[in-house]
């Protein structure tokens, strides 16, 4: 009888696990399956003043290229992107050039604020419109 | 747990059963030893098939109230609720339909729900029964089972596409591949089998008893019975009659005690029109009188077949004469309910069947009805009433619609009832047949078994037929009524001369009331005999056994 | 001998006639045979899904599973909540599947409870069945959904608020499996063209020296079904498809020998639903858009009739069944409109006979079904006299 008890117990046990492993890989697939879209601002916040020009480029996405006060947005699927920025002055020479790993995580859209960024701030994520 | 070594194998003790006030098996007590052969013989309705049901656990009985009595296994009481628990403890049983799986093989049959399985990791995790299945195993144990019985039937061959008799050894097979199976049940397992393989059946039985399994062997064949068995056990009306060793007994002592009992015939010379009954003649009394007075008989069945579930007709052959009342019995199940819805084409039929010399056309009710053929059928509720129509209704319709009668108008272009003709006549049976009801108009589904009964009886006579069939005239019927509607038959008979065939599954009745009475056995006419012959006679004729004084119509 | 060719012929009759419809078809419209084939392994890999789901419920002897309507609409559910959270390619489409399974499986055991107390009806039950979770589905697509289920893309909603607008893209999926291991079929020369216009890329491309034109083959979508296959040619040998086919046969007999009908009953329906789950799913990602209210409508219907014309009856139906069946149902669905177009100058033609043709084989099946099954019974009787006298 006891040995029959624990048969049943294992077996609701590896049930559980089987069932614990098809969650996980649900949430798995959430995570790096998720489309976001990252929307680029070039806009001034507090002490960044917007930039003349910068080029940004999103993965291997197409080239953005914001004057001032222009926004624009890319998708990205997955949960970190790679964002390779050009600052332009106002001759068209490049003063500065960034390259960063950005990791996203569960959030869906975010928006990068490009003279922070490109300033070298840890805040430069501010919340997406809508 | 100390075994007990001298307690037997299988004990019952004061088993009894009564079903809502109706008692259908009282003190039932008997013992099984280890490797013996139980003969288990009687009537139906004798109440084999609710002691099967007892032991087996079947359902019906725990719903229906349990049963009185204890049983024995090993000295152990027991009670089943459930097959499935009667399995367990060991007991088979092997019904008399098939219950085998048409398009599986004979292996997968035998060893269905035992399968051998592969084991697997999945099992493990879903359950056992994602396991795939280890054929090769499967076959080598169905093998062996088969080897058992000692016949030759090939392990992957189809089920529906063996003979009949090779169906059931795969049945016995199947108990016997349990390996704690100790007793097995048989319910009429020849009743389907040609001679030959009866005696393979038999061969094989006796080898399983010897290997220590007890076997409780049920059938209406006396002679298998007499070879096979150790004991026989007679049942009668739910009483256990006789237990005794087989060697002590006869086979016309085994009919006498299943059929013998207070005989309701009066002491009466037996008088059948135009027809002297002579000891000496008895032999070829039909065929001699009828040479005699050439005179055609009221109806001739020539090789009728009948096709009903239940009661299917194989080759049926007999005569009745005009202004006779003429029975037919048998064991149910055997085809006696058969020959009459047959006859009037309620089932698929075929051979000859004539009228007053003329043929008569089969399969159809109508033909069946318009050569002045009056039928009322054993199932009353579904075939014999509109149970939602008042009484007038009922009793008038057939005749309203055969003879045109009950109606007023042109006829064919315009017509009515007649609800005042049909008023009077239903009252009148309502007196004669003293019918409790409220009145012609009661709806029939309203009023007693019995007068329902009467009812049907009723729109039979208004017919006014020339040929009378009747299915079981009084079953469900209480003792006054059932004297008061075989009076009516006998008087109809004496007054208007009209022939009526009874089938009937009490054999006292027919006795009673028929001139002559026809035995049916599996799907044959066994014989016909006159009425005042001994009741052991019918029953030897029931059971299969051949007697010379008998009229056999068969080849 | 007669006999046994009439019998040959009455089981073939179906596709052999479709077969001949068809050969007066493909020349009146005046197809390519590489547009075919094209056309024809396209619908194979987006319905054959769905068709196979309905092997395991005849294999138990409940008929055509009509409820395989439930399964298409936990499929779209799944669809729906990916679509909202923007799960894209794979993952998106396995989450899809993966959030789909637990509604399937609920459905599925809701529908095998029911056919189990209609018993020898289950085809007509599940078809209303089908109806009434219809119902249902579009009460939580269109009331729920946005109110109580949150969704917050706002492509999805109506303007209203909430509710799920008709026509959903599913772009983010599309075509995800179909092009998984993109492969092309082509002759040497096409090969060189193809890989002018398209340049480089990670793709199978497989010459055949003689073919005319260039063919895209959903190769992943091909592997998906073929390992579906595999899973019912084993699923047969296990001790519960042993069951199942048990049932299938006699349930008064599987009963009594111990085997669990009820729940086996119910087991076939569940895994036939998640199974049509998946299937609508693959279905809507070749197709690429979701019609909320619309795309599980035909699903049932369509897929019966295609097993159906592939030769298959209400109690038996087989691999070889399903893959013939798609073929011919689907080339009469390619040819027809163009050959009525050209044979009368009506187009419509096509979508006559796609109606006509489903309901009206669906409808014959059952009717040699019911028919059948008389002569079985009527067989069984005369057996009991054993081989004596004769047929009435």
């Amino acid at each position: 009888m006891f040995v029959a008890f624990l048969k049943f117990l294992m077996r609701w046990f590896q049930r559980l696990v089987v069932l614990a492993a098809l969650i996980a890989l649900g949430v798995w697939l959430f995570y790096i399956g998720r489309e976001h879209q990252i929307f680029l601002d070039n806009k001034t916040l507090g002490d960044f003043k917007a930039l003349e020009q910068i080029n940004v480029r999103v993965n291997d996405s197409e080239i953005a290229e914001l004057m001032q006060r222009e926004r624009d947005v890319r998708k990205v699927v997955g949960p970190e992107f790679e964002i390779k920025a050009e600052v332009f002055n106002e001759d068209g020479e490049i003063i500065n050039r960034i390259a960063k790993k950005i990791k996203i995580n569960f959030s869906k859209d975010i928006m990068i604020n490009l003279p922070a960024f490109a300033a070298g701030e840890e805040n430069f994520i501010v919340p997406a419109p809508r | 747990m100390s075994d007990n070594n001298n307690a037997p194998l299988l004990q019952l003790d004061h088993i009894g059963k009564e079903y809502y006030g109706n008692r259908v098996l009282s003190d039932i007590s008997f013992s099984i030893e280890a490797g013996e052969i139980l003969g288990l013989v009687g009537e139906n309705g004798a109440g084999k098939s609710t002691l099967l049901n007892i032991l087996f656990g079947m359902p019906v009985i725990s719903s229906t109230g349990g049963y009185e009595g204890s049983l024995y296994l090993d000295g152990k009481q027991v009670n089943f609720t459930s097959p499935t628990q009667a399995l367990a403890a060991g007991i088979g049983m092997v019904h008399q339909e098939f219950s085998l799986i048409p398009g599986f093989t004979a292996t997968e049959n035998i060893l269905l729900n035992r399968e051998v399985l592969n084991g697997s990791l999945m099992s493990y995790v879903f359950s056992e029964r994602v396991s795939t299945l280890d054929r090769d195993a499967m076959k080598a144990r169905a093998s062996e089972a088969i080897k058992t019985l000692g016949v030759h039937i090939s392990p992957d061959m189809t089920v529906n596409e063996m003979p009949v008799g090779y169906k059931q050894f795969i049945e016995i097979a199947r108990e016997i591949d349990r390996k704690n199976t100790r007793l097995l049940f048989l319910d009429e397992p020849t009743a389907v089998l040609t001679e030959q393989e009866a005696d393979i059946l038999l061969i094989a039985l006796g080898k399983l008893a010897k290997s220590g399994i007890a076997i409780v062997f049920i059938s209406h064949r006396l002679n298998e019975v007499k070879t096979l068995c150790d004991r026989i056990l007679v049942l009668r009306d739910g009483k256990l009659i006789t237990d005794q060793k087989a060697s002590g007994l006869t086979t016309r002592q085994i009919a006498s005690l299943m059929v013998g009992r207070e005989s309701l015939r009066k002491e009466e010379p037996v008088e059948i029109p135009d027809e002297p009954v002579e000891e000496a003649n008895v032999n070829d009394a039909l065929t001699t009188t009828v040479k005699k007075k050439k005179k055609k008989p009221a109806l001739k069945v020539e090789h009728l077949w009948v096709d009903m579930p239940g009661e299917t007709v194989r080759d049926v052959s007999f005569e009745v004469q005009k202004g006779e009342i003429f029975g037919i019995g048998g064991l149910a199940g055997h085809g006696k309910l058969g020959i009459p819805n047959g006859i009037m084409g309620l089932y698929p039929a075929g051979g000859k069947v004539r009228l007053f010399g003329k043929k008569l056309t089969l399969n159809r009710p109508r033909a069946a009805l318009g050569r002045k053929m009056a039928f009322v059928s054993e199932d009353r509720r579904g075939v014999g009433l509109l149970l939602d129509e008042p009484l007038d209704w009922n009793i008038t319709f057939t005749a309203m619609q055969m003879q045109g009668r009950f109606l007023i108008g042109i006829p064919h272009i315009f017509q009515l009832r007649n609800e005042l003709a049909m008023a009077k006549e239903t009252r009148k049976f309502i007196e004669s047949l003293s019918i409790k009801c409220t009145g012609p108009n009661q709806k029939a589904g309203e009023l007693s078994g019995g007068n329902q009964q009467k009812v049907c009886l009723a729109k039979a006579f208004v017919l006014r037929p020339d040929i009378l069939l009747i299915c079981e005239p009084t079953r469900g019927i209480d003792i006054g009524a059932k004297t008061l509607v075989l009076d009516t038959l006998k008087e109809y008979n004496k007054e208007h001369g009209t022939t009526i065939i009874i089938t009937s599954s009490e054999l006292e009745e027919l006795r009673s009331v028929c001139d002559r009475v026809a035995i049916v056995d599996e799907g044959k006419i066994a014989g016909v005999l006159p009425a005042s012959s001994p009741a052991e006679e019918f029953g030897m004729l029931m059971m299969g056994e051949k007697l010379r004084s008998a009229l056999a119509y068969t080849e | 001998m007669i006999r046994k060719l009439f019998d040959i012929i009455a089981n073939n009759a179906v596709p052999a006639v479709f077969i001949i419809i068809s050969a007066f078809a493909i020349p009146l419209s005046g197809f390519s045979a590489s547009y075919l084939v094209q056309e024809l392994l396209t619908r194979i890999g987006r319905n054959s899904f769905l068709i196979l789901s309905l092997l395991i419920p005849i294999m138990a002897g409940m008929g055509l599973n009509f409820g395989m309507v439930l399964g298409a609409m936990a499929g779209q559910i799944g669809l729906l909540l990916i679509c909202d959270w923007g799960i894209v390619g794979i993952p998106g489409m396995v989450l899809a599947c993966l959030i789909g399974t637990p509604i399937a499986i609920v459905l599925g055991i809701f529908c095998g409870h029911i056919l189990n107390r209609a018993k020898g009806r289950e085809m007509v039950t599940s078809y209303i069945l089908g109806f009434f979770i219809n119902g249902v589905y579009q009460m939580v697509v269109l009331y729920l959904m946005g109110w109580i289920i949150p969704i917050t893309n706002p492509n999805l909603l109506l303007s209203r608020g909430y509710g799920v607008r008709n026509a959903v893209s599913l772009s983010g999926i599309r075509a995800v499996l179909d092009n998984l291991i993109p492969t092309i079929i082509t002759n040497p020369e096409g090969a060189k063209q193809f890989l002018n216009i398209n340049g480089s890329g990670s793709f199978l491309l497989l010459q055949l020296p003689f073919f005319d034109g260039a063919i895209r083959l959903p190769l992943a979508t091909f592997i998906i079904i073929a390992l579906f296959c595999v899973f019912i040619i084993w699923f047969r040998k296990t001790k519960l498809g042993q069951d199942m086919r048990a049932i299938g046969q006699s349930q008064s007999v599987a009963d009594s020998a111990g085997i669990p009908v009820n729940r086996t009953r119910i087991i076939a329906i569940v895994i036939s639903t998640v199974l049509a789950c998946y299937g609508q799913i693959i279905y809507l990602q070749n197709m690429g858009t979701l019609n909320t209210y619309n795309s599980h409508d035909q699903a049932g219907m369509f897929s019966i009739a295609a097993l159906l014309i592939g030769g298959a009856s209400v109690s038996k139906a087989t691999i070889t069944n399903v893959f013939v069946g798609v073929v011919l149902f689907h080339l009469m669905f390619i040819v027809a409109p163009m050959a009525g177009k050209n044979l009368i100058g009506e187009a419509q033609i096509g979508e006559y006979f796609r109606v006509f043709v489903s309901y009206g084989i669906i409808a014959i099946a059952l009717v040699l079904h019911a028919w059948k099954r008389n002569r079985e019974r009527e067989a069984a009787r005369r057996s009991l006299r054993g081989n004596k006298g004769g047929n009435a």
